[in-house]
């Protein structure tokens, strides 16, 4: 039996240095047996639509950040939505943003696919918390 | 500006890592590029008039000086994502990014030694 929380945790974000420490944060945690990363809202509708057409394991849990280029968190959502039922039916959101903006925050918390916001950065203690 | 005497702090990136030297070597050479990157970035958006992206270029760069310990820029950063979403052409934000191109200089320079004494 694995000791991992998931089996698959996909980060999306443009920022090398928070994906990289939330990479190393998740291994240090034993949170995630896999982690993915994304650098755009784009790039990981493309990833998930490869993970399901080869019928690779899909993310149990991603970490969505809001402001990116090319596709912002929030777009991505909407996106998201178009998506493949299957693709969505075991996969849950957590934004995870260094914005102050209660706007961001109401739109994120209103969203059908987030499950929890949370601010950046992320730290083992709010890791572990997470269900 | 007040933490350019007190220098980059490691402390917080060694707890994230558990006291692993090299995640946090890895993690000082990804900011020898990323900085200098950014603040290009920000020069250009400057020189073209482009708020919106200077906010979105202040917003990304934001947390990278909270786990370095430069609170101070932390906040900078924040100053100038808002002044770049909400006040266009504020002379204000031509200031921040010109100082920001100092306190780059000095913190590469500051982790250059960082790095040097660490091996």
């Amino acid at each position: 039996m694995s000791s991992f929380r998931f089996e698959n945790v996909l980060l999306i974000d443009d920022n090398e240095i928070d994906n990289f420490i939330n990479k190393k944060l998740i291994e240090k945690a034993g949170f995630s047996k896999t982690i993915d990363e994304c650098k755009s809202g784009s790039d990981a509708l493309e990833y998930l639509n490869s993970k399901f057409i080869t019928n690779e394991k899909l993310p149990d849990l991603i970490f969505l950040d809001i402001m990116m280029p090319v596709m912002d968190g929030f777009e991505f959502l909407e996106n998201y939505d178009k998506l493949d039922y299957k693709i969505k039916s075991n996969t849950r959101i957590i934004m995870l943003s260094s914005t102050e903006s209660f706007k961001d925050l109401n739109r994120a918390n209103s969203s059908k696919y987030v499950y929890k916001f949370l601010n950046k950065p992320l730290t083992e203690p709010v890791l572990i918390a997470i269900q | 500006m007040a933490h350019l005497s007190k220098g980059i702090d490691i402390t917080l990136l060694q707890e994230l890592s558990g006291n692993s030297t090299e995640f946090v070597l890895e993690m000082l050479r990804m900011y020898l590029t990323q900085l200098p990157e950014a603040m290009s970035e920000l020069e250009e958006n400057l020189t073209d008039n482009n708020y919106k992206r200077i906010s979105e270029i202040a917003h990304r760069i934001k947390p990278n000086f909270a786990y370095i310990g430069m609170p101070e820029t932390t906040e900078l950063m924040q100053k100038l994502e808002r002044l770049g979403r909400d006040q266009a052409g504020d002379p204000e934000i031509k200031t921040i990014i010109n100082n920001l191109g100092g306190v780059i200089s000095n913190t590469l320079l500051e982790i250059h030694n960082v790095i040097e004494n660490l091996h």
